[in-house]
C-alpha cells in the first residue's frame, strides 16, 4: 500500500513556497493608526459627540421587549452618555437584550450590524458572531430585541452599529458571564479570553 | 507637529504589530488579492481595538486573531454571494453534505506524473490555488502551509474536527485535479503549437 500522505509532500512543499506579495508601503502603520482612530476602547468622548448631533441616538437597555419603550424614557442620562451598559449573565442563561434606536426622522436603508464577542452568542446564530441587515428606521424609538446566550464564562460584548448616510453610531453592552457553582457562588472564568 | 498617540493606541500597537505580517500572509492566501487582504486585515484591527482590555488577557493572541479574521472573511463572502444557487464543491455535492463524516485525511488520487518536476509544480500551483474554493484555501493554508494541527484548524474555522478532515480531503483532491488539468492543458497547448508550426 502506498503512503498517500507522502504523495502530497511535493505539493505541500510547493504550497509553502508560494509567494505572498508585500502589502503596500506603510500599510502596517496606517492600519494600526486607522484602527486606533476608528473606535476608541473608552468611548466616552466619542459618544458625547454622537449624541450632540442628535440625528440618531441609541440606548442600550436590558429587559423584556414589552418594557423597552418605557425603559428608554427612564434610562439614566449618564448611561446614555456613556454609551455602554453592563449586563451580568449566568452561564447557559438566555436573555433578551433590547437595544433602542431613537431616530429624529425616518431613515431608509439604514445598515444595522450586531456583533458579539466573548463567550456569548446571538441565540440561533451559533456560528455567526456578526449579523447584518438593512432596515428602515421609523421616526422615534426603534427597538431591537436581541436574544443572547451565555455559552462560556468570561467577558463578552455586544456591539450594535447603525450606518446611514455615511454616519455610524455604536452602542456597546459589556456582558459578564459568570459560572454559578453548586453552592450558588460565582466563580471567575479562566477560559473566556481564548474563546472570544 | 508630531501626532500624540493615546496610551491605548500604543499598547494596541505593541500587542498586534508583530502578528500583522503573519495575519496578512494568511489573509492573502485566503483572498488571493492584495487589496482584499489589506481590507481584511484593516477590518480585523478596527474590530480588535475596542477589545483592548480583552486582548491584554489573551495568552495566544495570533490564533485568536486568526479566528476573528476568519469570521470577518466568511461574513464578507456571505455578503458577496448574491446568487441563490448553492455552490457545488469539488466532490460534486452541493453544500456541506457529508462534511461531518469522520474521514481520514488521506488522498487516493495519484499525483500527476510530472509533478515530480518541482520547478513545473511550483509554476502551476499558483494557478491551481486560484481555482480553489475559499473554504478549501483556508484549510490548506492553515494546516498544510502554516502547520496548524487539525484540532487548531477546526477551532479557528469554528467547525467540528470531522468537518475539517473532510474539507481538507476535498481540498487536496481538488488541488490535485486542478494541477492535473493544468498539466493537460499545458500539454495540449504544446501540441497545438507544435501542429501549427508544421
Amino acid at each position: 500500500m502506498s503512503n498517500v500522505t507522502d504523495s502530497f509532500d511535493p505539493i505541500r512543499d510547493a504550497l509553502r513556497a508560494m509567494p505572498v506579495p508585500e502589502p503596500h508601503p506603510g500599510f502596517v502603520d496606517r492600519a494600526i493608526e486607522n484602527a486606533s482612530e476608528a473606535a476608541p476602547p473608552v468611548p466616552r468622548r466619542r459618544w458625547r459627540a454622537v449624541t450632540s448631533r442628535r440625528e440618531v441616538w441609541w440606548g442600550a437597555v436590558v429587559g423584556a421587549l414589552a418594557a423597552a419603550l418605557a425603559i428608554v424614557a427612564v434610562l439614566p442620562r449618564e448611561a446614555v452618555d456613556r454609551g455602554t451598559s453592563d449586563v451580568a449573565l449566568a452561564l447557559n442563561e438566555s436573555r433578551e437584550i433590547s437595544v433602542v434606536i431613537e431616530a429624529e426622522r425616518e431613515l431608509t436603508d439604514a445598515r444595522i450590524r450586531i456583533h458579539v464577542t466573548g463567550g456569548v452568542e446571538l441565540a440561533g446564530f451559533a456560528d455567526q458572531p456578526q449579523v447584518e441587515w438593512t432596515a428602515t428606521l421609523v421616526q422615534g424609538a426603534n427597538v431591537l430585541a436581541l436574544p443572547v446566550y451565555a455559552r462560556l464564562p468570561g467577558e463578552g460584548r455586544l456591539v450594535a452599529v447603525v450606518e446611514h448616510g455615511g454616519r455610524t453610531k455604536r452602542a456597546v453592552v459589556d456582558l459578564h458571564v459568570v459560572e454559578v457553582s453548586t453552592t450558588g457562588r460565582t466563580t471567575e472564568s479562566q477560559r473566556g479570553s481564548r474563546n472570544a | 507637529m508630531p501626532k500624540v498617540r493615546s496610551s491605548e493606541a500604543a499598547e494596541f500597537d505593541r500587542l498586534l504589530r508583530d502578528h500583522i505580517p503573519a495575519l496578512y500572509r494568511y489573509a492573502y492566501r485566503w483572498t488571493g488579492s492584495v487589496e482584499r487582504t489589506e481590507d481584511l486585515v484593516q477590518e480585523l484591527l478596527t474590530r480588535l481595538f475596542p477589545q483592548l482590555p480583552q486582548l491584554r488577557r489573551i495568552e495566544r493572541l495570533r490564533p485568536w486573531a486568526v479566528r476573528v479574521m476568519y469570521r470577518i472573511f466568511v461574513d464578507e463572502l456571505r455578503r458577496n454571494r448574491r446568487s441563490p444557487i448553492q455552490y457545488v464543491g469539488a466532490s460534486g455535492v452541493a453544500g456541506s453534505a457529508g462534511d461531518d463524516e469522520d474521514l481520514e485525511v488521506a488522498d487516493e488520487a495519484e499525483a500527476p506524473p510530472d509533478l515530480a518536476d518541482r520547478a513545473m509544480l511550483q509554476e502551476r500551483i499558483v494557478a491551481a490555488w486560484a481555482g480553489l474554493l475559499e473554504e478549501h484555501r483556508v484549510v490548506l493554508s492553515m494546516h498544510d502551509i502554516e502547520g496548524y494541527s487539525l484540532e487548531e484548524t477546526a477551532e479557528i474555522v469554528g467547525v467540528p474536527l470531522g468537518t475539517v478532515k473532510s474539507r481538507l480531503h476535498r481540498a487536496r483532491t481538488r488541488l490535485r485535479q486542478l494541477l492535473v488539468e493544468g498539466t493537460n492543458s499545458a500539454a495540449r497547448a504544446c501540441r497545438l503549437v507544435g501542429d501549427s508550426e508544421r
